[in-house]
């Protein structure tokens, strides 16, 4: 992975590939990678959808390799949802297959001047930038299909569906997974609407004749990854819980707590929580044929994924994650686990973001245009968004066009950036993350990995107020890092236990490169991306009021604990002093 | 400790071995128990779900009375009505949030149990009702032994599972009793809808071995 593959769509020439070595951007990967290209290259005051902006694909810096979980890409650009520099990441094969081509990032810039498109296909031979008029205004999955029959069953796709290519702000870029199904997704943001700002459909890779990136020192990584393995499989949650519920065993315990945004953030609890939790979902998928245990790429131990069929018994959809469950459900008051599905297979099909959706339909809703409950007319409104109608393609620019046009005042946006599925005034915490995260409202900008490990902070007193502020601080510290290595953030929950795993990926990435990285510099890494970020953002126009949470989480109190956001705006403006 | 005492309902399903983990779904609803006023969680949670003192301390992670998370359930005490829930640990900055006693839980210190007010509490010794809901593993390590010896719910919560469950279960056509009376796996909403409180209900696994 030692160049960066340049798409140069025009204006003023013909598309053209053009390959270079990486370069200062050598050591970088995944979300350093995108973030730094974009911080460097990208003009911060250009239009999101204009020929100034870039999209750049980076697989981690272990993918490729045979180290476990190391499949995630990163997709970044500047945000036209947010108006800043977003990445936005994904499961799927597409980091192994170009890491295995070598490139350490793909790099879309410029515009067509005519309104066509076009596919790019890598592989060992090189780069094709081909016309794809013949996939215009196709579904993720039909597009693939077609990708296919013409490439072979070898290839893994990037891709963008009908959102893409009408740059709706809840577009995104599909990523094929290991039957090559476009059901990954690096889904927040807008990523994909650059994608068909750039004219590209889909990007084909194939990897065939090549073989895994090998090691600097190979004893030292096989050990390393052989530790990795056995810390991921003997914790409880990367072992057990999430091999065995997905990441929707969350619905169960998030009610519980009454942190369960429900009826577009009105209550903390959802009393049909029970019948969408993971333990539901699983015993619905292996009682019709389907998987409750699968992996999303070649690699993962943990298979937190699983298959979702109809009650005919055939493919519907991968196993809808507790975020879509949340989005589509809870939040818009559905309990239906096969309408859930359904709109997980819908926002897959036109590349949409559940979390963005799911949150516009529950404005949507609040505006009266569908009653909580009604399964049918949410499906009847994301089909909108495929059909491409006036009404769909105001759903499709998420939750705060939607709120804007209808006149909601209740619209759970950060920098426009709809909330994921944990209410910021029942854990306080996460509500300082989705106000300051540089990437707008966002769960994983401070997923789970423990500052004492790090080594981030000194030693935080939780019960503070300022507590809330250090911990959200050292998450976002670490999870920029944990980004920027490519591998899947849920091994963050076994980091987070047990210090020989944190140890034993340091030693993967050491003996891979031949690098001697410690805690502390990764945690540096951490840092200065969250601060190229920031920096971004500044430059962007964005200041303190845009690390605010909207106002009624201050006035309206959430039930069954009746609590509003108490963090107050002096401490949220720290976050960034490190 | 005792359960419920005098349910108006007693159901007694065999449904095939691998029809289990479907009927552990109930205890995502809440089962019911009644417990002298003053009992630590701990030892309730023994009692109650036949399991150990090192069970509860490790593989329960995340532990919630009436919403609120519980960071020491040796020392906290049931003191009025409450809805117990329990889980193994949990993904994501959520779950490190709730985790018992964890480093992170600090985010959701608006959501921790508060000791009731001397006030509040009801009489110590005097009988509450408990309701306990088990989660994930723990509904997965501990279900089959506790429907087994039989558990009860509040009755319209096992008419929404079965509303929502029972067509997969009639498709096997499940041994069914009602009162001791035999009946088809279809009629069980038809009886069930007329009745109203709490129900027994017992769940055994077919003997799959000819004989």
């Amino acid at each position: 992975m030692d160049k960066i593959l340049r798409i140069q769509m025009g204006p003023d020439h013909p598309p053209k590939a053009v390959t270079e070595p990486i370069g200062d951007y050598a050591g970088l990967g995944g979300r350093g990678m995108t973030s730094a290209v974009v911080a460097k290259e990208v003009p911060p005051l250009c239009h999101p959808l204009g020929a100034d902006n870039k999209l750049v694909i980076a697989p981690g810096l272990l993918s490729g390799s045979a180290a476990a979980m190391s499949g995630r890409i990163s997709v970044g650009c500047k945000s036209p949802l947010t108006g800043g520099i977003k990445e936005a990441n994904s499961g799927g094969q597409a980091a192994q297959v170009l890491g295995r081509l070598g490139y350490a990032a793909i790099v879309l810039e410029g515009k067509p001047a005519e309104d066509k498109l076009y596919k790019l296909v890598v592989n060992k031979d090189g780069v094709e930038i081909l016309p794809a008029d013949d996939l215009k205004m196709l579904g993720n999955y039909d597009a693939v299909e077609k990708l296919t029959s013409e490439y072979g069953d070898k290839i893994c796709c990037l891709s963008i569906g009908q959102a893409g290519e009408m740059k709706l702000g809840a577009a995104t870029v599909a990523c094929t997974d290991m039957e090559l199904r476009p059901s990954r997704h690096a889904g927040r943001g807008g990523v994909g609407a650059v994608m068909g700002s750039k004219g590209i459909k889909a990007i084909v890779l194939d990897d065939s004749g090549l073989s895994m990136r090998s090691p600097k020192d190979s004893d030292k990584f096989k050990e390393a990854n052989k530790a990795f393995v056995a810390g991921l499989k003997k914790h409880p949650v990367t072992g057990q819980g999430l091999p065995a519920y997905g990441t929707n065993v969350l619905t169960n315990v998030v009610n519980e707590a009454g942190g369960y945004p429900t009826y577009n953030f009105k209550t903390g609890r959802f009393d049909k929580a029970a019948a969408i939790s993971g333990e539901t979902q699983a015993e619905t998928e292996t009682a019709r044929g389907g998987q409750a245990t699968h992996g999303c790429h070649r690699g993962c131990v943990i298979r937190c994924s699983g298959t979702y069929m109809d009650k005919d018994g055939h493919y519907l959809t991968k196993q809808p994650e507790y975020e879509t469950v949340w989005a589509h459900g809870g939040n818009c008051g559905i309990d239906d686990l096969d309408s859930i599905a359904m709109l997980d297979r819908l926002d897959d099909d036109f590349g949409l973001d559940t979390i963005e959706m799911g949150a516009t339909i529950g404005v949507a809703m609040d505006a009266g245009l569908a009653a909580f409950g009604d399964s049918a007319k949410a499906i009847e409104l994301v089909k909108e968004v495929g059909k491409g109608t006036p009404l769909g393609r105001i759903l499709g620019s998420g939750a705060g066009v939607a709120g804007k046009v209808f006149g909601v005042e209740r619209v759970p946006v950060v920098k426009n950036q709809s909330m994921p599925a944990y209410d910021p005034r029942a854990v306080q915490g996460m509500g300082v993350t989705y106000a300051t995260s540089t990437m707008g409202a966002d769960h994983t900008a401070g997923y789970a990995v423990t500052a004492n490990l790090m080594g981030v902070g000194g030693n935080v007193d939780a019960l503070k107020p300022e507590g809330q502020i250090e911990l959200s601080r050292n998450l976002q510290i670490a999870t920029a890092a944990i980004d920027s290595t490519g591998m899947c953030l849920f091994i963050a929950f076994a980091i987070l236990d047990q210090e020989e795993t944190f140890q034993a990926l340091i030693d993967m990435i050491n003996s891979f490169h031949g690098l001697n990285f410690t805690g502390d510099d990764v945690t540096e890494m951490g840092k200065k991306i969250l601060k190229m970020e920031r920096d971004f953002n500044e430059r962007a126009g964005f200041g303190p009021k845009d690390d605010r949470l909207p106002a009624y989480f201050r006035q309206e109190a959430l039930a069954p604990h009746n609590i509003t956001f108490q963090v107050n705006d002096a401490d949220l403006d720290t976050m960034f002093d490190f | 400790m005792t359960s419920v005492s005098e349910p108006s309902v007693e159901i007694k399903i065999t449904v095939a071995e691998n029809r289990l983990s479907l009927m552990r779904l109930v205890f995502g609803y809440g089962i019911q128990f009644k417990v002298p006023a003053g009992t630590r969680v701990s030892n309730f949670l023994q009692q109650a779900l036949c399991t150990d003192a090192d069970y509860i301390e490790n593989r329960i992670q995340t532990l919630f009375m009436d919403g609120r998370a519980v960071d020491d359930p040796e020392s906290e005490e049931i003191h009025s009505p409450c809805t117990l829930a329990v889980s193994a640990a949990m993904p994501g900055v959520f779950g490190a949030a709730f985790r018992k006693q964890g480093t992170y839980s600090g985010l959701r210190r608006h959501c921790s149990q508060i000791r009731q007010d001397q006030e509040n509490r009801v009489k110590q010794g005097r009988i509450v009702a408990v309701t306990v809901k088990c989660f994930n593993q723990v509904a997965a390590d501990l279900g089959n032994e506790l429907l087994e010896a039989g558990v009860v719910m509040n009755l319209k919560d096992f008419l929404d599972f079965w509303a929502r469950q029972g067509s997969i279960l009639e498709k096997d056509n499940p041994e069914v009793q009602i009162n001791h009376t035999k009946i088809h796996a279809r009629e069980v909403t038809e009886i069930l809808c007329q009745k109203t409180g709490t129900l027994r209900i017992q769940i055994n696994a077919a003997n799959t071995n000819g004989g």
